[in-house]
């Protein structure tokens, strides 16, 4: 085998994915549980009227919020506490292979949560947009990767593993409600929207519906510009709780 | 095998997303927009109520939406109308297509006509003309073409050949051949009661309304009286094409009318004028309506009976189609034009006035012509707004809602969505401009470029008349004889010689000749010079002349000859008196002269 940086990268990567596709208990809630949600609330309880548009595009950012936050936030801390992380540190890689195979696996989990929404919108909930669309749609899921993948590795440097476990939910299920993920933020109170403009999920959401031209006034620039700053401000989180790990 | 692990899952992701991305469904590409039209903040009547003010967006000639016009209107013209009313292309249910009709008709409005008697050969490209949908400034045909009477009974009056009924055993073979013809239903004339002409009998016009029925169409009559309609109501007739005038109805016909679902196109307007109370003085005063007219439909609306009849009493009229209406029957607007006191197009508009008279409410007297006739006639894309409508639309200032006589106020007319004036006949081929000599047959019998010298005959209608044209010698140059037998197989025969365009496209334009100058001798006679409207159908504009023994130089003012328009010749042709014979004469120098 090679020793380039390439070949540890895709070495580390394929440990990743076999070490979750060993973990049903990560799998399913992350690949399942998104597209359940959506038929439930996209498609079957759908009355028509552009719901199916409009939830595709806040629930493939739910989707991709899974794999994101567990798979960074947990397995960061499981390998911390069993002190995986300190032989990592000694052995001959470097260290951002350990990252970017964690990056490249949870991008590849995120596609495999995201296709099953856009077949159920596409073939069951009716839903027809340009290719364009459907591609743009699809990178700017898979852009929420970033940001959430370093709030969960910032959960992951800080908490132990049961710890991990209920601070990634929290904030799982916040992100996702108070985001606008699950219902339109046009239908919270004037305190929660206040929340909701803190959240990165709710300006991504608005990103996505942007993308598929859902009812209202968005100025995705702006959405974009905030989502950019709350990403360098969770790599920064990251960076320094990483760096009080040493 | 951690490296063919992340490949694997590589592959499969990147295949499963491509896959997914090539099935994932597209949205129908937009509705081409080109010369779409967006008629904005408009008032609209739908057929049954007014609505609006909304934008209606027009396209490829249909309604393509009404409301929000969306991102698909891009690039369409915006025409703000504001205070305006838009309605769908008005019918007249009842009219005799000749000439102009069609053409006169759009000009008021009217996009389509429910003939009840014509020509059967007018048929022929009635159906295919109706149904395009390129642009056209010509009225959409419905016809009955010939009607069911007997000999010399009503109907038989009119010149046209018309096959008369002996019997109920000739119904059944005579409906089949009205709609081998074209006719789109059966019209028959029932008046056993009227003491000046004759009649079928309540046997063989119940036989005609049962072959109707067996072949699927639909029947409708022209009665006179209320005995007679009575009758008819119980011989399972469709619709009445007038109201009966001599007797208000009772309560029992009434009730049977009802129950028999009929429908009822009153024809107030001619009744009006047979009672003394024409509607086209009315007319013709309108600043609106007055100035569209034609010389020829400003005569027509002129003209009365000159006396009034005891059978027919407008008021009594008024009052039955009150009843009927507040009954439920439903009930058509029909003119009855181009009778005297009525003319194609503009008389709708008195006639639905009339109906709001009679107890109609403005909407429903706009509702009987518009969706009322396409209803009963089978006139799907019309007679409604509403998106995939055909776009045959009337936009008048005001609204007729508040006062009916709003219609007047016509601004624009569209047919099939382009605005009639604005180039309508795009199709149409070339305009041959036409002046100075039109035939001197020095060589040959040749014409200008574009026309050719021909003969003609009622051949080309059934009948058996023959011409013949040939030139000949005639002092140092040519003339152009005409041969002919008239017969007696058509009821307007004739026969002789034509001057028609080379191509069917082509319009001529006779610019500013104020005449037609020509020399011409032969069997003595008054012949005729007949003026054809290209595109134009049925009867064409006709002037006399006589003709002696003796050569002699003739002239016709084109003013003179009524219906022609000298910007759309379509041809012209000097024929023989309608009396059997033989007739021969000589033809030379036709000339247009300034």
């Amino acid at each position: 085998m090679s020793r380039t940086y390439a070949g540890i990268l895709a070495a580390e990567t394929g440990a990743e994915l076999t070490q979750s596709f060993r973990a049903p208990e990560f799998l399913l809630p992350t690949l399942a549980l998104p597209v359940a949600f959506y038929m439930m609330f996209g498609v079957l309880m759908s009355r028509g009227g552009g719901a199916a548009t409009y939830l595709l595009a806040t629930y493939g950012i739910f989707a991709v919020m899974g794999p994101s936050l567990f798979g960074f936030g947990v397995g960061v801390a499981g390998e911390r506490e069993r002190g995986w992380l300190e032989l990592k540190r000694a052995a001959p890689a470097p260290a951002s292979t350990f990252i970017g195979a964690k990056l490249g696996a949870t991008i590849a989990f995120a596609a495999m949560a995201l296709m099953p929404i856009y077949a159920a919108a596409a073939f069951m909930g009716g839903v027809e947009l340009p290719k364009t669309v459907w591609l743009t749609l699809f990178l700017v899921h898979l852009s929420a990767v970033f940001p959430f993948s370093l709030i969960g590795l910032s959960i992951g440097f800080s908490f132990s593993t049961n710890g991990a476990v209920a601070i990634a939910n929290i904030v799982f299920l916040s992100f996702a409600v108070i985001g606008g993920l699950w219902f339109p933020a046009t239908f919270f109170p004037g305190w929660m929207v206040a929340i909701s403009n803190a959240l990165p999920s709710f300006h991504l959401a608005e990103i996505a519906l942007t993308v598929v031209d859902a009812p209202g006034d968005r100025i995705a620039g702006f959405h974009a510009t905030v989502v950019a700053g709350m990403t360098l401000a969770c790599a920064a989180l990251a960076g320094w709780t990483w760096s009080r790990q040493r | 095998m951690l490296k063919k692990t992340t490949l694997i899952t590589a592959a499969a992701v990147a295949t499963a997303f491509v896959g997914l991305m090539i099935l994932l469904p597209t949205p129908a590409p937009a509705p081409d927009l080109d010369g779409a039209v967006v008629i904005d903040n408009v008032r609209y009547f739908d057929g049954e109520a007014m609505q609006g003010p909304a934008a209606v967006t027009v396209a490829d000639g249909k309604i393509v939406s009404i409301g929000d016009p969306g991102a698909e209107a891009q690039g369409a013209s915006r025409l703000d109308a504001a205070g305006k009313t838009l309605l769908p292309g008005l019918f007249d249910a009842h009219v005799h297509t000749f000439a102009t009709a069609q053409r006169d008709a759009v000009t008021f409005g009217v996009t389509a006509l429910i003939d009840m008697f014509t020509a059967p050969a007018l048929l022929a490209g009635a159906r295919d003309a109706r149904d395009s949908f390129a642009p056209s400034n010509s009225a959409a045909l419905f016809s009955a073409g010939m009607l069911a009477t007997v000999e010399r009974g009503h109907g038989t009056q009119y010149g046209i050949n018309v096959e008369t009924l002996e019997g109920p055993e000739d119904a059944p073979a005579w409906v089949a051949a009205r709609i081998e013809e074209g006719s789109d239903f059966i019209k028959l004339v029932y008046m056993p009661y009227a003491t000046y002409i004759p009649s079928l009998d309540l046997e063989t016009a119940t036989a005609v309304i049962e072959a109707a029925h067996d072949q699927g169409v639909q029947a409708v009559a022209h009665v006179s009286s209320l005995e007679g309609a009575r009758e008819l109501l119980d011989a399972g007739v469709d619709g009445f094409v007038h109201i009966f005038a001599d007797k208000v109805a009772d309560a029992a016909f009434i009730e049977a009318a009802v129950e028999r679902k009929v429908f009822v196109i009153p024809t107030l307007a001619v009744i009006a004028m047979v009672n003394g109370k024409s509607t086209g003085p009315e007319l013709i005063d309108d600043p609106d309506l007055g100035p569209r007219l034609t010389p020829a439909a400003t005569t027509n609306l002129r003209q009365d009976f000159g006396s009034s009849s005891p059978y027919f009493d407008l008021d009594k009229a008024l009052e039955t189609v009150g009843l009927l209406h507040d009954a439920g029957v439903p009930i058509l607007a029909g003119s009855d034009a181009p009778n005297p006191g009525t003319a194609h197009g503009v008389s709708v508009h008195a006639e639905m006035a009339l109906l709001v008279r009679a107890g109609l409410s403005t909407e429903e007297a706009l509702a009987a012509a518009t969706a009322l006739p396409a209803k009963f006639f089978g006139a799907d894309d019309r007679g409604r707004i509403a998106p995939g409508a055909r776009a045959d639309l009337v936009l008048v200032a005001g609204d007729p809602g508040a006062d009916i006589t709003a219609t007047r106020r016509i601004d624009i007319v569209y047919r099939n969505g382009v605005a009639v004036g604005d180039d309508p006949e795009p199709t149409e081929g070339s305009t041959l401009a036409l002046a100075g000599v039109l035939g001197d047959f020095e060589v040959g019998t040749s014409a200008p470029e574009g026309l050719v010298w021909s003969e003609t005959s009622d051949r080309m209608m059934g009948g058996d008349s023959n011409a013949r044209v040939a030139r000949i010698e005639r002092g140092d140059g040519g003339a152009l004889a005409v041969t002919t037998t008239v017969g007696s197989g058509f009821a307007f025969p004739w026969a002789g010689a034509f001057l028609g365009t080379t191509s069917q496209e082509a319009v001529g334009d006779l610019g500013d000749a104020r005449a037609v100058a020509f020399e011409v001798r032969g069997t003595p006679a008054n012949y005729r010079l007949m003026l054809f409207v290209a595109g134009g159908m049925g009867a064409p504009p006709t002037a006399m002349f006589e003709v002696t023994e003796d050569w002699q130089r003739v002239e016709i003012a084109i003013a003179d000859v009524a219906g022609f328009e000298p910007d759309r010749f379509g041809g012209m042709a000097f024929v023989t008196p309608m009396r059997a014979g033989e007739y021969a004469f000589e033809l030379d120098n036709v000339t247009l002269i300034r």
